[in-house]
């Protein structure tokens, strides 16, 4: 039983724990990566080198992107439902069909992108096993000539087009909380915007992040133009997502309606992540500003603080909008306390299991497909099979 | 053969008067058709039988409640209205004294239940239409096909709905639709002792005097989910 301060209806509860912090949370990483992507391929190709990683990234968020909520279902069993007998005044069934359609057009997406890798994996790699796998991967198409790869790289434009409307759709998962119009502190115009900004500082951090750390274990430099395009991109993003959501409190605050004395006492309980977000997105800012001018180890030591720091102030955001409002009681005379439950499938333990899903599936993506193949990699199939060999091995 | 052709005007005059036709059931189908829930607020007692009822014809969970009593006690402060409000365990056990305040204006029960509305925001957002709104004004719920994601919990304004922890999925009042159906009126209005409780369609004469009375209300108008339930009897500070 959670403590309760002032009156609340007999049923109320946090009926959305920290599954649903975690849920559009993976969503907004989402958003930012694949808004990144698409910079890259439309504007900035000076994060060509970037590219592919990106894709093996945004890969494991899309997949896990369903698992919380499939946690969090009473009856899991029946979520296919969704498709089969959807209701389309529902966000939540929407959600759905927008999802499936980020993830295919993601999977094209980097199908098109690896086609020319796979095709010369598939005629290489010495086990048998992983050679399967490219065989299936190549869809049973080796045309890999320079004409079929650069109508590849239309159909990615596209296909970038695509998946960044169907991203930034499913970053409005923030509708999900915003229709509903008896929660105070979800139902302000707001709300959807901040979120997906939120989700374009976070996605961006984690692009950072994992871009730095890829080059670690891939034994490689990491080119400081990246990191300082995506950061400078980072900036505006997070100034944005802190701006909105300090306004939004502070409308609130200085309208003083009914909401607003429970909320305002509500905030008691939400102390730790406000603070969070504020002395969080101040430091992001702050070492953002001036990690430009440092140089090397320096620059990607900040950067990577940065990112976290990112990741976490973002992270208390969902907290503060998901638990936050729920703690308020429609009644609006109280409010209940929540600290989520360590075991269970609504545990911390299990969303501390979905937070690392993507990473681990991940390993496995960037194992069959490497996001940083050589140049040397041949570059179609007119060169003879000889010299890919030799290529392969010496990148080996 | 000329005498059998039909011109445009004639055309045109079936059109116009197979679409009124059409028109029709659904504009004869308004609220007459459908029941509506009275509740007298100055005769409610706090006895809780009705929430008692509630529980046993519908074998509500423990902690989870179709209907509540909640009591109001309004008094004045440096002429400000001051309201305390209280439903322990949701009044099923009838309420305790509380100290009278002074400068007392007013005290009373006021029962809660799912209001039913006409425009139902939890039917809104159910994403598998496991919810619905029948013809007769009932909202009710498939519970054979609710997949447990408590958005409709969320969507509900009223606080009516609940989560049932056996069967993992939304329960709520359905203002007895099974007893209904056998011409019973819902379990909470048959066991009301002082008549508090008014089931019935709008047209049915008692409740259409009551819903004559310019002081009814009903709650959250702003949200402008139409609920079916009225209220007599209430202040301001019910919502």
């Amino acid at each position: 039983m959670h403590a309760i301060e002032g009156y609340v209806y007999p049923n109320h509860e946090v009926f959305w724990g920290v599954l649903i912090v975690v849920y559009p949370y993976l969503v907004s990483i989402i958003t930012g990566m694949v808004t990144i992507y698409a910079i890259s391929e439309f504007w900035r190709k000076d994060l060509k080198d970037a590219e592919k990683l990106i894709l093996v990234a945004t890969l494991p968020f899309v997949l896990s992107a369903l698992l919380p909520l499939l946690l969090d279902l009473g009856q899991p069993q029946r979520a296919f439902e969704i498709y089969v007998t959807p209701n389309f005044s529902s966000v939540m069934a929407v959600f759905g069909i927008v999802y499936l359609t980020e993830l295919f057009t993601l999977l094209g997406e980097m199908w098109f992108s690896f086609r020319r890798d796979i095709v010369i994996y598939a005629k290489n790699e010495g086990n048998s096993i992983k050679r399967l796998v490219y065989r299936l991967l190549t869809l049973g198409v080796y045309d890999i000539s320079e004409k079929s790869l650069k109508l590849d790289h239309r159909i990615i434009k596209v296909l970038t087009f695509i998946e960044l409307i169907a991203a930034w759709c499913l970053s409005y998962v923030s509708f999900l909380f915003g229709v509903v119009k008896s929660n105070p502190w979800w139902n302000t115009t707001i709300l959807p915007v901040s979120f997906v900004f939120g989700g374009l500082a976070a996605g961006s951090a984690l692009v950072i992040l994992v871009y730095i750390i890829a080059c670690k274990i891939y034994r490689r430099e990491a080119r400081e133009k990246v990191v300082d395009t995506i950061a400078y991109y980072l900036f505006f993003f997070l100034l944005a997502a802190f701006g909105l959501e300090m306004i939004n409190t502070i409308l609130y605050a200085y309208k003083e309606d009914v909401a607003w004395a429970v909320i305002k006492i509500t905030a008691s309980e939400l102390v730790i992540p406000q603070m969070i977000v504020v002395i969080g997105s101040m430091e992001a800012l702050l070492f953002l500003r001036f990690g430009r001018n440092l140089r090397g180890t320096a620059k990607q030591v900040i950067y990577t603080i940065v990112a976290i720091s990112v990741l976490i102030v973002v992270f208390a955001m969902r907290w503060n909008m998901v638990i936050g409002a729920q703690l308020v009681d429609y009644s609006l005379r109280g409010f209940i306390g929540y600290s989520p439950p360590l075991f269970g499938k609504e545990g911390l333990l299990a969303a501390i299991g979905v937070l690392l899903a993507p990473f681990a599936i991940m390993a496995i993506v960037a194992y069959f497909l490497p996001p940083f193949p050589e140049r040397k990699m041949a570059p179609s199939v007119t060169q003879p099979e000889k010299h890919i060999s030799v290529d392969l091995a010496e990148r080996v | 053969m000329a005498h059998s052709m039909i011109t445009r005007r004639m055309f045109l005059k079936s059109m116009v008067t197979a679409a009124y036709i059409l028109a029709l059931p659904s504009t004869s189908s308004g609220m007459d058709s459908v029941y509506v829930f009275v509740i007298d607020s100055s005769r409610c007692i706090g006895c809780g039988a009705c929430v008692r009822a509630c529980r046993a014809e519908n074998e509500v969970p423990e902690e989870k409640y179709r209907t509540w009593v909640e009591r109001y006690v309004v008094w004045m402060e440096n002429g400000v209205e001051k309201v305390y409000v209280e439903s322990p365990e949701g009044g099923e056990h009838g309420f305790d004294e509380v100290p009278r305040p002074p400068n007392l204006l007013r005290a009373y029960f006021v029962p809660k239940l799912c209001m039913h509305c006409q425009k139902p925001p939890c039917v809104k957002v159910c994403p598998v239409n496991a919810t619905w709104l029948n013809e007769e004004g009932f909202v009710l719920i498939d519970k054979d096909h609710c997949i447990g994601c408590k958005y409709c919990i969320q969507a509900c304004p009223y606080g009516a709905r609940y989560f049932d922890e056996e069967k993992h999925v939304v329960d709520k009042c359905t203002w007895c639709y099974h007893r209904v159906k056998r011409g019973l009126k819902p379990a909470c209005v048959t066991v009301c002792p002082t008549g508090a409780r008014i089931f019935g369609k709008p047209d049915d004469e008692v409740i259409a005097k009551r819903l004559k009375d310019p002081t009814i209300k009903i709650l959250k108008p702003e949200l402008n989910t139409k609920p079916k339930v009225f209220y007599q009897q209430i202040g301001w500070e019910v919502w």
